[in-house]
């Protein structure tokens, strides 16, 4: 589904991502945990198309999408929600909605996904015509997810949905990204928290200071010793 | 002062406050996507009267012709500008400044030229029959049938661009650029097309107000756009910034304003519109720092 | 070091004086006014550089200390007799005629109080705002001086006054603007206007008194704007409403852009830019001979020319031709900040 092989990145002469390999297949979800800087969000930038990688290949359904705009990657069916929540805060729920599915053709199915995401989110659905920077921030949250699911996305990629959310919020938060999984849709996960990135991960990679650091199957590397003692010695 | 005195400075105003009101809605929209200042929008207007003065006068088209003419000279000046001076000056991300000098230098070029090949006489601006005559009411109230035209065309522009940017996708999402341009980019958004809508509909309603000032004032000069730009300026950030109506409302305020300043006071204060209006800017600022209305596209 | 900087200044200030000697020994007329407005310019370059360079904010007011500055200095030295003819005073005033220092002193007062009192209110609002309330002093003072006809002569403006603005006059004033500046960008002050350029949030949570420190760079950048306005009146001679309106303002404010804002090095060359820039092009614009071939006289093309150059330049050089640095007579060492 989408694979990156090799990839160097980073922001005008800082170099950030020191050439990573990473896959994610259908029907997955993939987790990328790591400390903060470590090069996680640029990796989702990459692939998003708002910096476009120095070396390396990115590429979706066999397509190199490295090269392309942010706006022609949303229409290849990759759908972003973003540490930060970028939703439109002078939108209504309704509008913000209609823009996440803004690359649709025809009226009814602009529709038919405005159901599904109302029905995953039925908080949504009693906000509608409410302007969504008047939201809780778990809402917005919601909302984010739900723009980026309206275009029916192959690929998903999550930016640490869980930051400054309470506990309760991120377990719901969580049930739904599992439940857009079921329904077809692969994930990138990137996620601080590590232990709730591997409970619900299948696969995950370990991203430090720009590189992989480890790679496996998510319950092997819960029980990993490095991964114990660096990121779940607390728990 | 009667009731019917007012009444008429009231009419007396419509078209002055629908050419305002047509301007301001430019300089929101841009200001709301782009976060600039346009200062070349009066000149935009100014070249779209010129348009309609030269398709009338030396190409002999009719008058309906010439309107058409003054949105096609505004709508390509508009382009352009954004083509050549805007497109090339922000994709260098530059700071404020460096773009306000930037849009100065377009506005203060364009006036320049026109004085340069035209001279900074006046001209006197054509005219068609039907917008000819005087209506007196059984009140004895009288109304210019050109005043009717022309609140009526700004009327149904108005409501015509406030329901595109309110409903339809197109204004949606211009609307969701001028928030945060790079989360539109994530969506699917392209964000140089809804500048270019912001640009294009900008315009359009530049020309208008142009043919609305040359009907109206019956001139037009290289330097038209100036003074009526700053006063639509001012019209737009009273509007808050990005608010469609709230800049046409704006505008028929500061229209109305201008008209009683002058009706009400005596002959000798006529002069002093300018520090009126600023005055009325000031005090409405100070009331309520960002504008009579709500903003509507926050520029982050 | 120290003793190498000294002589370096003394060994520049010798250069100029010597240079300003020739200027005005070989520069007659036309030429002379030219290089005199060089400086009187870059006075109030330096000036709107101190309000707008070293803060953050934007202000298009100037125009109007700088009107209230010119007014008072033409009220102050006009004789007696002419103010009696075209005004109507208060007799006091009539009769006042004072020397150029002290008119220059009383101009560069006016100016800092009148910026003082029509800007002090704006400082609440933010951004575009603030910046369309600062235009709106510009435009309404005027206005005003339009209209406040027994002290100004309305358009038709003052004339007659004392030609007093030399060359030694104005470069000795620039000198002294220019040193003034360095020094205050080398102290505590210049620190604190630095940081608060850099980052407003930041310096206010480090516990600058951003206000102050604002009101302040306000009020001695007024100061210098009001003095150059001065200089200016004696001498172009007139005052009038438009003197320093709207467009003036933007010409200054360009030139600032041009040389690159928040340096002084940035104000000179953009003056110098914009002052001799227009005389260069001149030439164009009356026409010339090509080979032979005559190319007839386009009036206004210099002022076409100078706004797509102002373009280009925003374009290609946002940050000003000189790119935000100083020009320095002595080359700091390395690893000196």
């Amino acid at each position: 589904m989408l694979s990156i092989e090799n990839m160097v990145a980073g922001y005008g002469k800082a170099q950030v991502i020191h050439g990573i390999d990473l896959e994610v297949r259908s029907g997955e979800i993939v987790a990328l945990v790591g400390p903060n800087g470590a090069g996680k969000t640029t990796t989702i930038r990459c692939i998003t198309g708002e910096i476009r990688p120095v070396k390396g290949s990115v590429r979706y359904d066999g397509a190199n999408i490295a090269d392309i705009p942010p706006h022609r990657v949303a229409s290849a069916g990759i759908g972003c929600a973003r540490e930060g929540r970028n939703i439109f805060g002078n939108l209504t729920v309704y509008e913000n909605l209609a823009m996440g599915g803004y690359v649709i053709r025809g009226h009814l199915k602009l529709r038919e996904r405005m159901a599904w995401v109302y029905d995953l989110f039925p908080r949504l659905k009693e906000r509608t015509g409410q302007l969504a920077e008047s939201l809780s921030g778990g809402e917005q949250q919601m909302l984010a997810i739900g723009m980026a699911v309206m275009n029916e996305p192959g690929l998903l990629l999550l930016d640490e949905p869980s930051l400054g959310l309470a506990p309760v919020v991120v377990d719901q938060i969580y049930e739904k990204i599992a439940e857009i999984c079921r329904e077809g849709a692969s994930i990138l996960l990137v996620e601080q928290d590590v232990g709730l990135a591997l409970d619900i991960s299948r696969r995950a990679y370990v991203m430090e200071s720009g590189q992989i650091r480890i790679s496996g199957p998510s319950d092997e590397l819960g029980k990993d010793p490095y991964i114990i003692d660096t990121y779940l010695g607390a728990r | 002062m009667s009731a019917h005195y007012l009444a008429q400075q009231l009419i007396n105003a419509l078209s002055h406050g629908s050419i305002l009101a047509l301007l301001a809605i430019g300089y929101t929209m841009i200001y709301g996507i782009l976060g600039l200042i346009n200062f070349a929008h009066g000149e935009i207007f100014m070249i779209g009267a010129f348009a309609c003065f030269g398709a009338v006068e030396f190409l002999e088209m009719s008058f309906p012709a010439g309107v058409f003419a003054a949105i096609a000279g505004s709508v390509l000046a508009g382009l352009l500008i954004e083509r050549f001076v805007y497109r090339p000056c922000l994709k260098r991300k530059p700071e404020a400044l460096t773009v306000f000098i930037a849009s100065f230098g377009a506005s203060l070029g364009l006036r320049n030229l026109f004085t340069m090949l035209f001279g900074d006489g006046r001209r006197p601006f054509p005219s068609a029959g039907f917008l000819e005559g005087i209506i007196v009411t059984e009140s004895g109230l009288t109304v210019n049938v050109k005043d009717l035209w022309i609140f009526g065309v700004t009327v149904i522009l108005v409501v015509g661009v406030s329901v595109f940017v309110k409903h339809t996708k197109a204004g949606i999402a211009m609307r969701a650029v001028a928030y945060d341009a790079n989360a539109a980019r994530l969506v699917g958004i392209n964000g140089a097309t809804a500048v270019l809508t912001a640009f294009l509909l900008a315009s359009i309603l530049a020309g208008v107000s142009a043919v609305a000032y040359g009907v109206s004032y019956g001139i037009v000069t290289p330097s038209m756009g100036y003074q009526i730009g700053l006063d639509a300026f001012i019209a737009a950030v009273l509007g808050g910034i990005g608010n469609v109506p709230g800049a046409a409302v704006a505008g028929y305020i500061i229209g109305l304003g201008e008209i009683l300043f002058v009706a009400l006071l005596p002959p000798g204060y006529s002069a002093a519109r300018p520090t009126f209006v600023w005055a009325l800017l000031f005090l409405i600022l100070f009331l309520k720092p960002s504008g009579l209305f709500r903003p509507d596209m926050k520029n982050r | 070091m120290d003793m190498n900087k000294a002589m370096r200044s003394i060994a520049g200030l010798a250069a100029l004086i010597g240079l300003l000697f020739l200027a005005e020994t070989f520069l007659r007329g036309y030429y002379l006014r030219l290089v005199i407005l060089f400086g009187v310019t870059s006075i109030v370059a330096l000036g709107v550089t101190v309000i707008n360079g070293y803060t953050n904010i934007f202000s298009l007011g100037f125009g109007g200390p700088m009107m209230a500055a010119g007014y008072a200095s033409a009220l102050l030295t006009l004789p007696p007799a002419y103010k009696s003819a075209v005004l109507h005073l208060p007799l006091w005033l009539e009769q006042m005629q004072v020397s150029f220092p002290v008119a220059m002193l009383c101009g560069g007062i006016f100016a800092m109080l009148s910026s003082v009192v029509l800007l002090l209110p704006a400082f609440r609002l933010r951004g575009q705002y603030f910046i369309l309330a600062s235009m709106g002093v510009t435009i309404v003072t005027g206005n005003l001086a339009e209209n406040f006809r027994s002290f100004t002569h309305g358009d038709m403006g003052l004339r007659s006054i004392p030609a007093f603005t030399n060359i030694w006059w104005t470069y000795g004033i620039l000198v002294a603007v220019i040193y003034c500046i360095h020094r205050l960008m080398e102290s505590k002050y210049g620190r604190a206007l630095a940081a608060i350029s850099r980052d407003p949030e930041l310096a206010g949570v480090m516990g600058i008194d951003i206000a102050r420190y604002t009101m302040l760079s306000f009020a001695v950048g007024s100061f210098i704007t009001g003095v150059g306005a001065v200089l200016w009146v004696h001498l172009v001679l007139t005052m009038n409403p438009k003197a320093f309106n709207l467009v003036y303002v933007f010409q200054i404010v360009a030139m600032l852009a041009i040389g690159g804002i928040g340096t002084i090095s940035g104000a000179l060359v953009g003056a110098g830019v914009l002052t001799f820039g227009a005389e260069l092009l001149a030439p164009v614009q009356e026409g010339f001979t090509v080979m032979g071939l005559r190319i007839p006289p386009v009036f206004g093309l210099v002022n076409v020319l100078m706004a797509i150059l102002l373009v280009l330049i925003m374009i290609y050089k946002p940050r000003g031709i000189m790119n935000g640095r100083e020009l320095r007579m002595c080359r700091r060492k390395k690893g000196d900040p």
